[in-house]
């Protein structure tokens, strides 16, 4: 193999395949990039064996070829040359050497035949989707995802279509973020599980691009493409719980309240909040009261009055903050709404205005 | 035949030793043969990845050391194992969760065509009961939509009607990929009305064209929704005229469900019609013993013959019982003895209703719309024969009372007269399908 390109854009492209590679020290492969060249186009390809991805990119091709080396080592080398535009990269007595005008390296390369292969999702009915749309969604509620690895469905994002939106739904079992983004046009497809760890690589992957990209499923792959860019993940086979059934439909108190007081408030009151991150809401409409309160023996205590628009019964109601302050980066609205039914049912916390955005949060045990 | 995990042990051995270990790691590790079938092998691997690999480096030298350890071995092929088929080796930790958890539960019903997998024929018991039900739903499995379109399928509540419908739908999907999709007449209804008020009636009408096999429980909550009869007519005919198979199931025959249009009642008609009646004593006895097969305490011949024969109501309450005793002995950790099961089915039997003999007299003939007092008189009418005779049927056959007494208080009768009634109904019984129909539902009112 003998190619010359571009720096920049070999870069650009290592640096996103580079991402994928796999961590995993015992099967040294997995770390690498597999490049290969021929008719004027370098595919590299890198995987963990959860997600997969091929990058191509227009080069000249000297010599067609293919070989496997450390994604790092490259990505490295490459990204901390600067004063040259050109490189060229050429496979001499099995290994790759990279050149520029002004520096040479060799690196050790591993045997091609040991890369694995990508799978190439094959699907009849491809749909396509806004991208600027899907990572939106996916934002909103990644950070609800369940990092424990017992229950694979809630260590998940879930995507269903209705008629004229897609809904996004990520959930820990302690708390539930659902977003709706509305879509102009699109194909109904079933719920989709995607592993939350493989969305923030494709949240990461897809970020620079606008344009619509084809999206391709079947029962235990899903694939984004464009024509330069393919990116595939494993999909949990599974049912995700029907949530729907848990959110209170009878809301007792209501509180409205602008974000950023509730927001600086919520920061304050958590200096001193114990060891489980408790924060305590009392809410008394009659004497138009909202309070926090936080109490830590080692710290001390705060007390914080909210000015706030309150409806309905009083109420006495604990939470953790870190599951709280989770949500606020998905709510654009100015003030929110928080309503609750129960001390047992969760807290729905909404922007006044925004119907799209949904969260649930469940109160602590007394 | 070497067993599955046998088999597999000893391929991985072979495979072991010709490879490193971290690739040995990375591509055998979580992979097993799951089934055996005329030569063919299913492995079941975790991912895609996976195999594609195995699929193209491995395959012949698997394949090689299979025919090797068991001969018969022709072909090779990989599934992908499902998340939760996986064994959950992870040790839950014991956290002190100060937060409460939102009340989810793992749903295993499918979302796509609403079947739970969980009914299959392998678990359905056949009973002389249910054997022309099970016979009728096999063929259409053979053929759906070509034969006994639709099938309606009726019985009490209780007797595996759902079971039936669902391992039907469960079978078709699996094995033809057809589009199968089962509701109830509730959802359907439901649905309907949502469908109606966000003004998008087509969606909700082109969502059922499109299935190849549709299921429908409990028909009978049509009874008086017009419009959604209406529907549901419009539906019928497009999927019966496309050879779609369309299943119902209800409590009652269709021509005794109220307040439904008789275009729907003669379609219903149209294709099969099967009642489940209530099993008998040996098929309570088979279904007992096949849901205690799993247990590690089985239960003994005279506790299943005990069981068959005193719990009389419907398979769910059987199933309550067996449930109970299999915890009792698991708690114990032993088995359960026979009097004990016998205490504990007298604590548990539902409480028979106290039904005085005027109460039936009086019930009987509303059901018949004659007045109470004729039961007794002398009178001989045709239409208070007949009432007056199911009612000393029912008091002798479900109260056990003697048959000089019932003579006595239905106007002072000779006791032959009674011995004679319950005869002729008996007899009858064995002719008439809708005097059975009419006493079952007369029974269910006083249980």
């Amino acid at each position: 193999m003998n190619i010359e390109c571009i720096k920049e854009k070999l870069s650009y492209a290592i640096a996103k395949a580079e991402k994928i590679t796999g961590k995993n020290i015992s099967l040294p492969i997995l770390s690498c990039v597999l490049l290969e060249a021929h008719d004027s186009i370098l595919t590299i390809k890198a995987t963990n064996l959860d997600l997969g991805i091929e990058i191509t990119l227009p080069v000249k091709v000297n010599k067609p070829g293919s070989i496997a080396i450390s994604g790092a080592v490259l990505y490295n080398f490459i990204s901390n040359i600067t004063n040259d535009k050109n490189i060229n990269l050429e496979v001499v007595e099995g290994n790759l050497k990279v050149s520029t005008k002004h520096t040479k390296s060799i690196i050790k390369a591993f045997p091609v035949d040991d890369f694995p292969n990508i799978p190439k999702v094959v699907s009849d009915t491809p749909f396509t989707f806004n991208v600027p749309n899907l990572i939106k969604g996916f934002k909103s509620v990644i950070y609800s995802s369940s990092v424990s690895t017992i229950r694979p469905v809630l260590g998940s994002i879930m995507l269903s279509s209705e008629e004229d939106s897609v809904i996004f739904v990520a959930t820990d079992s302690f708390r539930l973020a659902e977003k709706k983004v509305a879509v102009k046009k699109h194909k109904e497809f079933n719920q989709i599980l995607l592993p939350f760890k493989n969305v923030g690589e494709i949240i990461r992957t897809l970020e620079d691009y606008k344009d619509d990209v084809e999206v391709k499923l079947n029962q235990n792959q899903i694939s984004f493409s464009y024509p330069d860019l393919y990116i595939t993940s494993r999909v949990i086979d599974g049912v995700f719980p029907d949530y729907k059934q848990i959110i209170p439909k009878d809301e007792k108190t209501e509180v409205v309240v602008l974000k950023q007081d509730f927001v600086s408030a919520l920061k304050i009151s958590n200096i001193f909040s114990d060891k489980f991150s408790q924060v305590t809401f009392y809410i008394n409409p009659k004497e138009k009261t909202f309070r926090i309160t936080t109490k830590n023996m080692d710290i001390g205590e705060n007390v914080n009055n909210l000015d706030a628009v309150l409806k309905g019964d009083e109420l006495t109601i604990s939470f953790n903050y870190k599951y709280i302050i989770d949500c606020f980066q998905s709510i654009d609205a100015d003030s929110i709404s928080l309503t609750f039914s129960d001390t047992n049912k969760p807290m729905i916390v909404r922007g006044v205005s925004d119907k799209s955005f949904l969260y649930l949060v469940m109160p602590m045990n007394k | 035949m070497m067993d599955n995990k046998k088999l597999w042990d000893s391929v991985l051995v072979e495979m072991e030793l010709s490879l490193s270990k971290p690739n040995f790691n990375t591509w055998f590790k979580d992979t097993a043969i799951i089934r055996q079938e005329e030569g063919a092998v299913y492995l079941s691997v975790p991912n895609t990845f996976v195999q594609d690999w195995l699929g193209s480096k491995f395959h012949n030298t698997i394949l090689k050391a299979l025919r090797t350890l068991s001969g018969n071995v022709q072909s090779l092929h990989y599934l992908i194992s499902k998340e939760d088929m996986k064994e959950k080796q992870q040790v839950i930790e014991k956290t002190v969760q100060a937060t409460k958890e939102l009340p989810i539960q793992d749903t295993y019903i499918n979302k796509e065509d609403n079947l739970n997998p969980r009914y299959t024929f392998e678990t359905f018991v056949v009973g002389p009961f249910n054997e022309f039900a099970h016979a009728a739903s096999q063929a259409i499995i053979k053929k759906p939509g070509i034969v006994y379109n639709p099938l309606f399928i009726y019985g009490g509540t209780g007797h595996g009607k759902t079971h039936l419908i669902q391992a039907v739908g469960n079978h078709i999907k699996n094995t033809s990929g057809k589009k199968v999709f089962y509701t109830t007449s509730e959802k359907f209804f439901q649905e309907y009305v949502n469908a109606l008020q966000l003004n998008k009636p087509n969606f909700f009408k082109e969502k059922y064209r499109k299935y190849d096999v549709l299921i429908m429980d409990d028909i009978q909550f049509f009874s008086g929704k017009m419009k959604a009869q209406e529907e549901l007519f419009h539906l019928f005919n497009h999927l019966y005229e496309n050879n779609k198979q369309i299943i119902f199931s209800s409590d009652k025959h269709p021509g005794l469900i109220q307040d439904l249009e008789d275009r729907l009642k003669s379609r219903f008609s149209a294709g099969m019609t099967v009642d489940i009646p209530t099993p008998d004593n040996e098929s309570r006895a088979a279904i007992i013993r096949t849901k205690t097969a799993s247990d590690p305490h089985q239960l003994s011949k005279e506790i299943v013959e005990y069981l068959a024969y005193s719990v009389t109501g419907n398979i769910r309450e059987l199933e309550g019982i067996i449930n109970s005793i299999s915890c009792q002995s698991q708690l114990k950790d032993r088995e359960i003895t026979l009097s004990e099961v016998k205490n504990f089915v007298k604590n548990n039997a539902r409480p028979k209703k106290l039904v005085s003999t005027k109460e039936v007299v009086k019930t009987v003939a509303e059901f018949y719309n004659i007045e109470e007092q004729l039961i007794y008189d002398k009178t001989r009418k045709k239409e208070i024969i007949k009432p007056r005779q199911i009612i000393m049927y029912i008091l002798r056959e479900d109260f056990n009372i003697s048959y000089p007494a019932i003579g006595e208080k239905l106007g002072g009768r000779d006791h032959t007269t009674v011995m004679h009634s319950c005869e002729k109904i008996k007899n009858d019984m064995k002719l008439d399908d809708m005097l059975i129909q009419e006493i079952n539902q007369l029974r269910s009112i006083f249980v």
